[in-house]
């Protein structure tokens, strides 16, 4: 059982702290909303914790998912990096659905040689499970094979987005070896795209992105590749036990990533060079767009593994410019490159701007980049306690989530080793890279801590967790999260926190009504804006709900107004929202606000 | 007696008879204690035979362990043995047992404070090294550590105290300097940052990892090109710290991986000569050890020893017929003394081996073309692929292997694919210009196009070379007297050099003015249809 005496920072406190964020002060509506507001955030009475903050729903979601990665003792590369999930409305019906991704043999060898015997029949493909809520009980129901997606790739990830507009949500799956495009009809079936599209990059790709770079309307696509691997000349590694194990991808040659630009028609221009973002390149695993320097342009940043990363700034002219290392986000705060893999971009706080946070290798731990506003970073790690939690785990998937509901973003992380751990290996353990996942709240102060421990039986699991993707699978306003683990099953994990805190979330599409408005930027109006951004990218592998969720704390006011950056600079102002529930807002109909 | 001392002596007495009999058990448990099971068969051989030698060497002397301190030095040995190995909770378990033997002894207090600082256990860390420090305060190093993990625990002011102290007794300790710079940085003091970190580096001018740090906090204090300028320094060196006691653990590696990888890092630090030792006790310590061998030997080859290279090539190749990167260090060798031919074979042995192998295929196709085997040449290259604008060369080159094939039709698209990647290079100007003064049909807008692109090139540097490219486009567009007149002085100055192509030259200016257009861009001993060997420039350097 936890303590419901968590003790809360006033906003006066964290008015006088000299160490945190900036606050801007918002000057639209009546002054006495955004006094309750203000004051309800600011309560410091903390709150009451369930014995559980996350319960594990697999079974009884229905969601049988086993993900099987074709080790057959050969320590193949590939075979330890996949597990996407993606997270979005596949049948339009309101509610999220869930694809994932699959593996099969690697190396030409037989089923018969696998380490874990596949648990679905062969051959294997990915997997579409369709969210049947009803009463907010999440029910998910295999609908692969009705929806004529059948992509046999060997999958590492997903991305979500609605490239051609027209109102339903197609999915881009990565795999190594050539990607797929699958587009989504809008009758509950998809049909494979890649090569009309001319998106099919053969290269080892991880995660992927869509974002309107040119900002013409149409959903691009950033593709981040790994590295050169080949079952021709497999490299023996050792660890530094001298055991083998799997090889570190500085062994390899890193493959460039592709960026591929909407013509509108239903294909894509490659416009890798000419944008330059062939310039720089590391083995990419992480892909996260926003706008990071304020212009109003979608910039991108690449989290590499063991190389520096990139900061790609969006000049609005066509061409991005690598800023990282200058940005103070290429490398840790000694100056060392790290193993990024999963990555997320938010405004954890409170400043209005996007702030980084990435994961990475055991002994390396994770890093958080607090964004000066204009693009440029400062490794806080250390500062915000987020460096020796994460020491002894080699973390993955991962966003910024406000599980509690008081408007602060929290953390969570799913992990898994790389590396044979020493322990599970002298055990005898097959497959020695398990480790449990983490979650960290922040303490609105400058600070998180973790919460692990009191999160519930659902993060005693100790998984080869992957993939995460997080969204309101239950419509009940709070995050959930379902994991994709590497040789295991994927897993859902209920958001049970109770409690007085109140919400509101917004979906917010284009003009014509049809898309989710990807890189638009959402600020809840309050002596202490929350800023929010509409992205289904972020994390490792895996695709988001896109949806923005605010967590207003306890005594919520009734009706809160937001204000809008839209993806082409625009901006506007909705007002009288109700809280407790979902709206859709739609360019055009708000009203002009002013910069 | 009287009975307050009876009672006291008792007392005494009895802690006394206790106390002897924790130590007692202590002791027992400790003799009879098991060392941790390793399962050694997942390790390569020469730790296999070094960690069994370790358990032997335990189990002698705990048998003849005469008290406490022998046991736990026997405890502690171990312990060393798997920490040097990163076999770290069989390391753990022993060295729990040798402090709890003998919790007076320095190092094993101090290796066990190194471990759980290893594994981020920094509470345990800093008791262990307190404890440490109580026992011998003179270890500067400890106190180093212990800054360090209060440093990572957000002690910021602790950390502070522990740098500050290592500097009361080692002033220009760069480390401790280095400490002090990364704590004012996390503290958002980065005047006084900065101030440390160019302490540091006077201190440890090789220590250039700290320009990072110094150029982040530059940065902050609106200094920007001062944090350009040190962001340009930055390097992987780290300020040296001389710690006796871990140095005595490394030297307990044997392990063709850690030599392996110290061969690497001095590799990258352009230490050559280091790191040709550390391979070569890597191949000592696991003969093999294919990977160690071909690292030696390219080592070998950076040192200039190329007969011992070879060898080391050929060794590998023994144990590993299949292996590419062997075949290919092998083909450079044979490229740079001379021999394309067999330079070919190890290239395309390596290729089989690992079809993606780009820099095997680019230095084949080369071998291919100096051997005049240009169709072969072509195919080669037009298997490459290789990342932004390296993926130009390969073009640019596959177009040349067209031409020297006599295959002007397909020269054309490959060659504006080239431009298409890399239209900045001037070689590949200068052969699309030629290839659209006469591979292309005379009706073709491209004739005119190839005119422009020798004009820019003439433009960019007057030469004789761009002048025959130009006197080649005027000739495809019908500019003969233009043609002509360029081509008679680049004739002039070919006779006066007695350029072997001069006979070449003299046929192109017959054709001008007879109203023909020239019959080839380059004749095929012309240079350009032979790429330069291994060894006689710096792409040697850079292919290595």
């Amino acid at each position: 059982m936890v303590s419901c005496a968590a003790l809360r920072v006033t906003h006066t406190d964290r008015m006088r702290s000299k160490t945190f964020g900036r606050f801007q002060v918002a000057d639209q509506g009546p002054r006495h909303r955004n006094f309750l507001l203000s004051a309800a955030l600011s309560v410091s009475v903390g709150t009451c914790w369930a014995a559980e903050v996350f319960v594990d729903a697999t079974t009884r979601s229905g969601l049988e998912f086993q993900h099987f990665n074709g080790m057959s003792g050969e320590l193949y590369f590939p075979e330890m990096m996949g597990g996407g999930v993606a997270l979005f409305d596949y049948d339009g019906d309101g509610d999220l659905d869930v694809y994932l991704v699959q593996g099969h043999m690697l190396g030409g060898k037989p089923v018969a040689e696998a380490t874990f015997p596949p648990a679905h029949p062969v051959p294997l493909t990915d997997r579409l499970y369709r969210n049947d809520l009803e009463d907010g009980r999440v029910t998910f129901k295999d609908v692969t094979e009705s929806a004529g997606i059948r992509a046999e790739g060997y999958g590492m990830g997903v991305a979500a987005g609605d490239y051609d507009n027209d109102g339903h949500v197609d999915l881009y799956v990565t795999n190594f070896g050539a990607n797929e495009l699958w587009r989504n009809r809008g009758d509950g079936t998809f049909e494979d795209v890649t090569g009309k599209a001319g998106v099919g990059d053969p290269n080892w790709s991880v995660s992927a992105s869509w974002l309107d770079y040119d900002r013409d309307g149409w959903l691009d696509l950033y593709v981040g590749n790994y590295v050169d691997y080949s079952f021709d000349n497999p490299k023996p590694c050792r660890s530094s036990t001298s055991a083998r194990d799997y090889c570190s991808p500085l062994v390899y040659q890193p493959q460039v990533d592709s960026l591929f630009r909407n013509r509108g028609d239903g294909t894509f221009e490659d416009v890798s060079e000419s944008t330059g973002i062939r310039r720089a390149y590391g083995g990419a695993l992480g892909v996260v767009a926003a706008d990071f320097n304020g212009d109003r342009w979608p910039d991108i940043y690449v989290a590499n593994d063991g190389v520096a990363n990139q900061l790609w700034i969006n000049d609005g002219k066509g061409r991005f410019d690598n800023d990282a290392v200058m940005a103070g986000v290429a490398f840790n705060m000694d100056g060392s490159p790290e193993a990024s893999m999963g990555v997320d971009a938010g405004d954890f706080d409170g400043d209005g701007d996007e702030d980084l946070f990435m994961t990475h290798l055991t002994r390396e731990t994770n890093t958080l980049y607090i964004n000066d506003g204009r693009g440029w970073f400062e490794d806080r790690t250390v500062a915000m306690g987020l460096a020796n939690p994460s020491f002894a785990y080699t973390g993955f998937g991962t966003a910024w989530i406000d599980y509690d509901r008081d408007g602060w973003l929290d953390l969570l992380v799913v992990n898994g080793a790389v590396t044979r751990v020493e322990a599970q290996l002298m055990a005898g353990d097959p497959y020695p890279l398990k480790q449990p996942d983490q979650l960290f709240r922040n303490l609105g102060d400058g600070r998180y801590t973790e919460v692990t421990a009191q999160a519930g039986t659902a993060f005693k699991a100790s998984l080869v967790s992957r993939g995460a993707a997080f969204g309101d699978l239950d419509q009940d306003g709070d995050p959930d999260v379902v994991i994709g683990n590497n040789a295991g099953p994927a897993r859902v994990l209920i958001n049970v926190l109770q409690g007085d805190a109140g919400w509101i979330g917004l979906r917010l599409v284009t003009r014509e009504g049809r898309r989710d408005a990807y890189g638009a930027r959402v600020a809840l109006e309050a002596d202490r804006p929350l800023w929010r951004r509409v992205r289904a990218d972020g994390s490792y592998a895996s695709s988001n709900d896109s949806r923005v969720l605010f967590g207003l704390g306890p005594k919520a006011p009734a009706e809160l107004a937001v204000r809008v950056i839209w993806p082409n600079g625009v901006e506007e102002r909705f007002a009288g929202l109700a809280t407790g529930r979902y709206h859709q807002l739609r360019q055009g109909g708000g009203s002009e606000s002013p910069p | 007696m009287t009975p307050g001392l009876a009672g006291s002596a008792a007392g005494i007495q009895g802690r006394l008879a206790a106390g002897l009999l924790a130590l007692v058990l202590t002791s027992a448990l400790a003799q009879t204690s098991v060392p941790p099971e390793v399962d050694l068969s997942v390790l390569e051989p020469g730790v296999r035979a070094t960690l069994s030698d370790a358990r032997s060497l335990f189990d002698e002397h705990v048998a003849t362990a005469a008290d406490d301190g022998a046991l736990a030095e026997a405890w502690g040995r171990l312990g060393m043995v798997y920490q040097a190995h990163h076999l770290q909770q069989a390391a753990r378990t022993c060295y729990l047992h040798a402090v709890e033997l003998a919790p007076g002894v320095f190092r094993w207090q101090y290796y066990l404070g190194y471990l759980h600082q290893e594994l981020g256990e920094y509470d345990q860390a800093l008791a262990r090294y307190e404890t440490a420090l109580k026992i011998d305060p003179d270890y500067g190093p400890a106190r180093l550590r212990t800054g360090r993990a209060r440093l990572a625990e957000r002690n910021l002011e602790g950390a502070r105290t522990d740098f500050e102290a290592v500097l009361e007794r080692e002033p220009n300790n760069a480390a401790a300097l280095a400490g002090l710079g990364q704590t004012a940085l996390s503290q958002r003091h980065f005047d006084q940052a900065i101030d440390y970190l160019k302490a540091a580096l006077q201190a440890d001018p090789a220590a250039d990892r700290l320009y990072y740090p110094l150029a982040m906090a530059y940065r902050q204090t609106g200094k920007p090109d001062l944090a350009r300028q040190s962001l340009e320094k930055r390097g992987d060196t780290e300020p040296v710290v001389s710690d006796p006691l871990l140095g005595e653990m490394a030297r307990m590696t044997r392990s063709a991986q850690m030599y392996l990888e110290q061969g690497y890092a001095a590799s990258r630090a352009g230490r050559m000569q280091e790191s040709v030792e550390a391979f070569r006790k890597a191949v000592e310590f696991n003969p093999d050890d294919v990977t160690a061998r071909v690292s030696l030997g390219q080592g070998l080859v950076l040192t200039g020893d190329y007969g011992a290279a070879l060898e080391q090539f050929d060794r590998a190749l023994a144990l590993d017929p299949g292996h590419p990167v062997a075949h290919y260090r092998r083909g450079t060798l044979m490229e740079e003394s001379g021999d394309d031919a067999a330079a070919a074979a190890e290239y395309a042995a390596a290729l089989q081996a690992d079809p993606g192998y780009s820099q095997a295929g680019l230095r084949l196709g080369d071998a291919l073309m100096r051997l005049g085997r240009y169709e072969e040449a072509a195919h080669g290259y037009a298997a490459i692929e290789l990342p932004g604008n390296q993926q130009a060369l390969v073009r640019y080159r596959q177009g040349l292997a067209h031409l020297a094939g006599g295959d002007c039709e397909r020269a054309v698209p490959v060659l504006e694919s080239a431009f298409d990647l890399k239209g900045d290079s001037g070689e590949i100007y200068q052969a699309l210009a030629r290839v659209y003064a006469i591979c292309v049909p005379t009706e073709d807008p491209r004739r005119s196009k190839a005119l422009e692109l020798a004009r820019q090139l003439i433009r960019a540097r007057p030469d004789e070379a761009h002048a025959e490219t130009l006197a080649m486009a005027s000739a495809g567009t019908g500019g003969f007297a233009r043609a002509v007149e360029i081509q008679e002085r680049v004739v002039a100055s070919s006779r006066t050099r007695n350029d072997p192509l001069t006979a070449w030259r003299e046929r192109q200016l017959d054709r001008y003015r007879t109203g023909r257009g020239a019959d080839q861009p380059w004749p095929r001993e012309h240079p350009v249809y032979s790429p330069e060997r291994l060894g006689a420039g710096p792409q040697a350097v850079a292919d290595r």
